[in-house]
């Protein structure tokens, strides 16, 4: 896993992470960061420092460490841009398609494929809650008061259409 | 009003819900930070998270492609605003354009029944030349009624043989009885040679 020097990982081994675990990397930093921008830059900065440091995890918890340096990769940019105050006000995360790469076309791609199939497996009430809280952005309060039910309703659709989502989307992962 | 049906939570199913109302912004401030500091450690926490942004980020990319029209990123509610504004801009401008057309038929309906808007000659058009002002336009038609284009071609008519006697810008043909319509392009004034009208005399010019 080291190089010959046993100071810096081989960078054959990041390039592999990279690979491998880029795409989850990105969605997790995207999710805590808000800002897809920011998330690249987190990204970079963590492949960075396991270029630097990697060797000093082990093989088996290579994919954990990454995320924790990830992590405080994000949490130390949040604190240098102040990022998080912006985020709070627009939470436009998920609508920046002319910034992503052509790998990250394929990726997402096959994701797609996998939650179109899935959606069908929704009831319409389902499909209509995840449309109005993913696609029109509506809180779930908005969405209870829009279609005149219990907000409580609201959520249990919502939570009820997550779990066959994520279920159809990442079985393969899971092995389930 | 229908129910949804009772269902129990795993713990995974737990984890799975805070991660997706963490990314939308649905937490309590307190509840965010403290799935935060679970971040920090908890692996499958942060697996989680990247789930529900890949989910979301499908869903959404879904939608985009089965709306005939995307429009751009807002918060909650721009999008269903920006649709009531297309659709009272559309409203607005129909509305602007009937005004106009209203208005400009009021226009010329006023223009027709007003007195003062009709055409009143009380003197006769004045000539655009002054030098054709001495015509007699009765003497033109008798030019063209008795105008022979053999005669023209032959040079044979003796009247229109005559030479211009009082024109200082001489035209450019020989003959005579053209210099009204030359002086009518050179704009100067000119003695026109009237010729004979059957029955009449000719006259000389002024």
């Amino acid at each position: 896993m080291t190089s010959p020097d046993e100071s810096r990982i081989d960078p054959a081994v990041v390039a592999t992470l990279y690979l491998d675990y880029a795409d989850e990397l990105r969605a997790f930093l995207v999710g805590v960061l808000r800002d897809r921008d920011a998330a690249g830059e987190a990204l970079q900065a963590t492949f960075t420092k396991a270029m630097e440091a990697g060797h000093t995890a082990r093989r088996e918890t290579l994919k954990g460490w990454l995320f924790r340096v990830a992590y405080n990769e994000a949490m130390a940019l949040r604190r240098r841009q102040k990022i998080h105050a912006k985020s709070l006000e627009k939470l436009g995360w998920h609508r920046t398609r002319e910034q992503e790469t052509p790998d990250d076309n394929v990726s997402r791609g096959e994701t797609i494929s996998k939650v179109r199939a899935a959606l069908d497996v929704l009831s319409e009430e389902q499909k209509e809650v995840v449309r109005l809280r993913i696609y029109e952005e509506m809180t779930f309060a908005a969405i209870a008061e829009c279609l005149d039910l219990p907000l409580g309703t609201v959520l249990t659709r919502m939570r009820l259409a997550l779990k066959k989502l994520q279920r159809e989307v990442h079985e393969d992962e899971t092995g389930t | 009003m229908k129910l949804e049906p009772e269902t129990t939570w795993s713990p995974q199913d737990e984890l799975e819900w805070t991660a997706f109302r963490y990314i939308a912004n649905e937490l309590p401030e307190a509840d965010a930070a403290a799935f935060e500091r679970q971040l920090a450690d908890d692996q499958s926490a942060r697996e989680a998270v990247a789930r529900c942004v890949q989910v979301t980020h499908a869903v959404v990319a879904l939608e985009e492609a089965r709306s005939p029209v995307c429009l751009p990123a807002g918060p909650e509610g721009d999008r269903r605003r920006q649709r009531r504004w297309a659709v009272a801009a559309v409203v607005i401008a129909a509305a602007a354009v009937c005004c106009a057309f209203w208005v400009g038929a009021e226009f010329a309906q006023r223009d027709r029944d007003e007195p003062g808007s009709q055409v009143v000659q009380d003197d006769p058009p004045k000539p655009v030349n002054p030098g054709l002002g001495a015509v007699d336009p009765s003497a033109v038609i008798a030019t063209w009624l008795n105008f022979d284009a053999d005669a023209l071609d032959s040079g044979l008519s003796p009247e229109w043989e005559e030479p211009v006697k009082s024109s200082s810008r001489s035209a450019p043909v020989a003959d005579g009885s053209f210099n009204w319509v030359i002086a009518a392009v050179d704009d100067a004034p000119l003695a026109v040679p009237v010729p004979p009208v059957p029955g009449k005399t000719a006259k000389e010019p002024n």
